[in-house]
């Protein structure tokens, strides 16, 4: 059994035009032709299940040997058992392909997602948009099954079943079977009916859930305003609507099952009728009559599930509406690179920066510059755009003036250069949920203990059993404050990449912490550019080159000393700040 | 062993109020059953004495008969399922309700630690899984056993040494249901793990798209995400076999049955001693033994959805509620003269250490209070304690001597108004901001304090004033948004006021504007207020400083400015927006 599932292929792999869904049939060439043979061989072959038990029982009527009995006999058995191993085949496969299918499409669907722009992304609700699109695969791919499954189940079957009753009696089975399209007609007569009463349902679930989602998430605000009882008494109303609703949805949807069956079983009393009449005279044996009601009651049955057929292919059909905008074709990034590993050169000249979305820090006509072995230290009040001026640097957004580095702009190195070029630490770690190794090299097969060393790990990590090897945790939850800043420090700091931007990278780390990991990169960092971001001047005592933004868009550049002796604000704020302390800290 | 689960009782409590339905559909189900039997019955009849004999006496009749057997089915699944329908519906609605009641009463430290999303999943996709429990589960199998006990019953009657087959079959199709069923949950099981470290690469990767991309780690995020795919494909691969193979396996037993029941009739053996019309019937009758058999298999992917649902509202129910004892509200309902002290007040979250320690301080009437101290200080920890949210782990709060963690809920907003950094936008109109549909607020007072809040100009020049519809959240700006909220604490006049951090994320213009509002509303309120900057802007009487869970210094501003070095160059930072 077990080999049988680690057989296929372990990689999902991606596909050219994603967004035409008949692709993903004919990319299974195998799975589809297997589908194929065994849906055919399944329902062609069903009819002779009715056929050999007419033959059973003809077989006791004539009154056979022994021998040829026990011989139909074990026929029957054998011929249900291929039947059914068909039928596991069919069923198997279509599942398979079902499982593929929706395995190639989250994963063309990642792929779309992780390569958007910097500006898509902030326009979409990212975490919204992923678990809606991953349910709407779900959706899509079931319905992608059901259509495979009942075009073998439904459409085949029928004409199997017509064409071997046919066989047996045309006449008897042009009458018998006036009634299937007169349930079937009914069926599509009350589809809108349907339509009608399920949407309705469906809208007043919606609404009930927002209530009950308003109610939750402002479960404090209606407490203290004392309306969690007054607001129950509306959510009860609610729920005697929706009641109302669903009963009258449920009903008419799934209580016409058995309405279309008795409709579609009418023709029996002409089976029952002219057939008995066929054995009575001695055109049909007893078998023959027991298999034609059996191939009938089947061939009835299946008048409902036509409707199932129906409601599959739509309800699919919108949820791929949905994924289709983000099914793109697979990027993979260039990873060519022409730059200069040694000797950096940055300028900047003029900088002007604002979000895409207007967000409203704005950064106006900056100019500076740096080389390796040098840290740049900036500064400002709460909204003067710091953290903006250090996102600027990145170009991953379009900025005004000029970035340049090695007198090559900025816009100009690809992604994936900018990527090797420079690294960056924003405010939040962003760990991921694995080892603290794979946190720091992100797939590089590195050694991490100087690293480790250079941000003050290595004495975090004598007390982890596992080392580097200890998980993180989801977030890095299982990690203090300072611990989950520093891995992702260490993580920026990696590769030594010309440029290493870090914003605000000791908020959970004390003070003196902070003052040997500054230290440490002063030494060891002598082939980067360090750009500093933050609001503590004490870091900034053994930097050289310091920036100092303001809340009017007005900038200073100087040295810790000189702004020590000419800036009546850098002066307080350091002075405040010694005075108060160390704000921070390990909680 | 007797828990109270809430689903049990909501189910309880619907027989008991629909105890006819309830009977109806007990006679029902009986019926469906018993007339399900019938086909088979009347073609035993056709053949034996129609077909075998070559008579046509009473075909037609026999036609129509076996016609009004498959109505008289059809009939009674319709009512089945009408009924169904309606009793799954009222448990759905029973559950829902009683799940809001215990939402009222759950301890306000739940809101904080769980995520609306998941809550209010409870709510629906659990208590939907519980209806399809009931309805296709319980019921199907509850119909599903008296099929069965029918089948073998009719069986019996045609031939006792058929009946035993029939009764020794049921063991070993019992056996190997269980066989596959445990096998199938297993792999189902793992199949749900995978599923879930799928989804969270999804999630974590959204969460840290930015870092993903600028150090260009798309494709080891994405061979990742591969490696968890192949998992997932693994496991449901497993899920397929199982589903795949059961139900052939079911009917392959099923045509060896049939083949055994011919043989042992055969005229030679003679062993069974029934008629041709029976053998067909008998066929007909094993094969209606196997169908209930074969859609257990089938339901089993519900049965294991529906029993976690069921679970998690069991669990849901479970969550320790408020107790409070009953109090009399006369003496400080409508009164301004009210006092709140905390008295010695000790507060920890469940078992961990405190947040607050040994708090002691009294507000006099109409006095304006600033608590300052570090975020995570436990400032809203108070806040919370103050309104009776929270209940102290030692000591006491008291307005007036009464406890205030024994005020109802609904009294509160008669004494307390709180305004918080957030306004969360509610559908309606904009009146209803402010009333929160409340209809015990008038509308004069919903007038009166939005025009306190200086905020009647603006509304006039909506399409439809205080009426008109707040569907978008572009209708009022940040600033105007936490005008809003104050409007909503006030309009019932309450004597407290608590302000936590509401000027935080405001440009000077709109901070001046609520500023000058607040100002107002302190002549004839008491005010707390937990602020970074707003302490150096509006009068308070007193400070309070508040370091490690404890008061570290208290006193009126000017005393502190004096006394307190903390106190006044964290003044000083905040008056140059230097965090």
């Amino acid at each position: 059994m077990r080999e049988e599932y680690v057989m296929v292929n372990l990689k999902v792999n991606p596909m050219k035009e994603p967004d035409k869904i008949i692709n993903y049939w004919k990319k299974e060439k195998i799975i589809v032709s297997l589908i194929i043979i065994f849906g055919l061989a399944y329902d062609i072959s069903i009819v002779l299940g009715p056929i050999y038990q007419g033959k059973l029982i003809d077989a006791i009527v004539n009154g056979n040997s022994m021998n040829s009995i026990v011989i139909v006999a074990a026929s029957f058995v054998i011929i249900i058992a291929s039947i059914q191993i068909f039928r596991y085949f069919k069923r198997f496969y279509i599942r398979r392909f079902a499982n593929t299918t929706s395995a190639t499409m989250r994963f063309m669907i990642y792929n779309n997602i992780l390569h958007k722009s910097a500006a898509e992304l902030d326009e979409e609700n990212t975490g919204n948009l992923m678990t809606r699109v991953i349910s709407d695969v779900q959706l899509c791919v079931e319905g992608m099954r059901k259509f495979s499954t009942e075009i073998f189940d439904t459409g085949v079957m029928m004409i199997t079943y017509v064409v071997s009753m046919i066989m047996y009696d045309f006449k008897i089975t042009l009458l018998s079977m006036i009634f299937i399209p007169a349930a079937m007609l009914l069926a599509d007569k009350l589809k809108v009916v349907i339509y009608k009463y399920s949407t309705q349902y469906r809208s007043k679930i919606s609404k009930v859930t927002d209530i009950t989602y308003n109610t939750i998430e402002n479960a404090i605000l209606y407490r203290i305003n004392g309306m969690e009882s007054k607001n129950r008494i509306i959510y009860n109303e609610e729920l005697e609507d929706l009641y109302n609703k669903a009963i009258k949805a449920n009903l008419i949807e799934n209580s016409m099952r058995p309405v279309y069956n008795v409709i579609a079983m009418f023709g029996v009393i002409i089976v029952i009728y002219f057939g008995g009449k066929n054995v009575i005279s001695g055109v049909w044996t007893v078998g023959n009559f027991t298999t034609y009601i059996l191939m009938f009651s089947a061939m009835s049955r299946k008048t409902s599930s036509a409707a199932k057929l129906f409601n599959s292919i739509q309800k699919s059909q919108v949820s791929w509406k949905r994924i289709k905008p983000y099914l793109a074709e697979y990027s993979i990034k260039d990873k060519t690179m022409d730059f200069d590993v040694h000797n950096t050169n940055f300028d900047v000249n003029n900088l002007s920066f604002i979000y895409p979305l207007g967000k409203n820090n704005i950064i106006d006509n900056i100019t500076f510059s740096g080389k390796n072995g040098e840290i740049i230290g900036v500064t400002g009040p709460i909204v003067s755009g710091k953290s903006t001026l250090g996102i600027s640097l990145l170009g991953i957004y379009p900025y005004i003036g000029s970035i340049k580095i090695d007198n090559k702009e900025l816009n100009d190195y690809s992604d994936y250069e900018r990527s090797q070029i420079i690294s960056y630490l924003g405010h939040k770690p962003q760990l991921l949920s694995d080892s603290i190794y794979n946190n720091i090299t992100l797939g590089n097969q590195k050694d991490i203990s100087q690293v480790l060393k250079d941000v003050c790990f290595d004495i975090d990590l004598n007390e982890m059993p596992n080392r580097e090897n200890t998980l993180v945790g989801n977030g890095g939850v299982r990690l203090s404050g300072g611990q989950q800043s520093r891995i992702a420090l260490a993580r920026a700091l990696l590769n030594k990449n010309k440029i290493i931007i870090l914003d605000d990278p000791f908020s959970a780390v004390d003070m003196q912490t902070e003052e040997k990991i500054i230290d440490n990169l002063r030494k060891n960092y002598s082939e980067s550019l360090i750009i500093l971001i933050s609001h503590r001047l004490t870091i900034f005592r053994k930097i050289n080159h310091i920036i100092l933004l303001h809340n009017d868009k007005t900038v200073e550049y100087g040295k810790h000393n000189e702004f020590m002796e000419n800036s009546k604000l850098y002066q307080t704020i350091y002075n405040l700040q010694c005075a108060v302390g160390d704000e921070n800290g390990e909680e | 062993m007797e828990k109270n689960s809430l689903v049990r009782e909501s189910i309880k409590s619907v027989i008991k109020k629909n105890f006819s339905i309830i009977l109806l559909m007990i006679f029902i189900i009986f019926a469906f059953v018993i007339s399900s039997l019938l086909p088979p019955q009347i073609l035993r009849y056709i053949i034996d004495n129609n077909l075998a004999p070559r008579n046509n006496e009473g075909l037609l009749l026999l036609a129509y008969l076996y016609m009004g057997a498959i109505f008289l089915i059809g009939l009674f699944d319709l009512a089945k399922e009408t009924l169904l329908t309606i009793i799954g519906q009222k448990i759905t609605k029973e559950v829902r309700m009683k799940m809001m009641e215990k939402l009222e009463k759950i301890n306000a430290m739940f809101f904080s630690k769980n995520e609306s999303g998941k809550i209010v999943s409870n709510f629906t996709n659990d208590v939907d899984a519980i209806n399809s429990m009931f309805t296709s589960v319980i019921i199907g199998m509850i119909i599903d056993c008296f099929k069965i006990i029918g089948v073998v019953v009719s069986i019996w009657l045609f031939s006792v040494k058929l009946g035993i087959i029939a009764v020794l079959l049921l063991p070993i199709i019992y056996y190997i249901t269980r066989f596959f069923q445990k096998r199938m949950l297993k792999a189902q099981i793992d199949n749900l793990v995978s599923v879930s470290k799928v989804n969270n690469h999804i999630s974590e990767s959204v969460k840290n798209i930015r870092m993903i991309k600028l150090f260009s780690k798309e494709s080891y995020m994405e061979s990742n995400y591969n490696e968890y795919l192949v998992d997932n494909y693994e496991t449901i691969e497993r899920v397929t076999f199982y589903d795949s193979i059961f139900s052939p396996i079911i009917l392959v037993i099923r045509s060896l049955i049939i083949a055994l029941i011919v043989i042992l009739s055969s005229e030679q053996l003679n062993f069974l001693g029934v008629s041709v019309g029976m053998i067909a019937a008998s066929i007909e009758l094993i094969s209606n033994l196997f169908t209930p058999i074969e859609n257990l298999g089938m339901e089993l992917q519900n049965i294991q959805q529906s029993i976690s649902g069921i679970y998690r509202v069991n669990e849901f129910y479970e969550i320790s509620e408020d107790a409070k004892d009953s109090v009399d509200l006369t003496n400080i309902l409508g009164s301004n003269n009210l006092s709140l002290s905390f008295n010695n007040v000790t507060f920890n979250y469940e078992d961990d250490k405190n947040v607050l320690e040994n708090i002691d301080f009294k507000i006099k009437p109409l006095e304006r209070i600033t608590f300052v101290g570090r975020t995570g200080v436990g400032k809203s920890t108070l806040f919370k304690l103050a309104m009776g949210l929270l209940k102290p782990s030692k000591g006491s709060i008291t307005i007036n001597g009464i406890n205030v963690y024994n005020i109802p809920n609904s009294e509160k907003r008669k004494i307390f108004g709180y305004v918080d950094q957030s306004f969360p936008m509610l559908s309606g109109t904009v009146a209803e901001q402010i009333s929160l549909k409340d209809n015990s607020v008038t509308f004069e007072q919903v007038k009166e304090s939005l025009d306190f809040v200086g905020l009647t100009d603006y509304i006039k020049t909506l399409e439809n004033g205080y009426n008109t519809e707040v569907k978008k959240d572009n209708l009022f700006s940040q600033g105007q948004k936490q005008l809003l909220a104050i409007a909503r604490a006030i309009v019932t006049n309450p004597p407290i006021l608590l302000l936590d951090e509401i000027t935080a994320s405001l440009d000077s213009i709109t901070e001046e504007k609520i500023i000058t509002v607040l100002q107002k509303a302190s002549q004839n309120h008491s005010i707390l207020t937990i602020s970074h900057r707003l302490s150096s802007m509006i009068s308070s009487d007193k400070i309070i400083i508040l370091e490690n869970g404890k008061i570290k210094n208290s006193g009126t501003p000017e005393t502190l400015l004096k006394s307190d070095d903390w106190y006044r160059n964290h003044i000083e930072l905040e008056k140059l927006t230097w965090n």
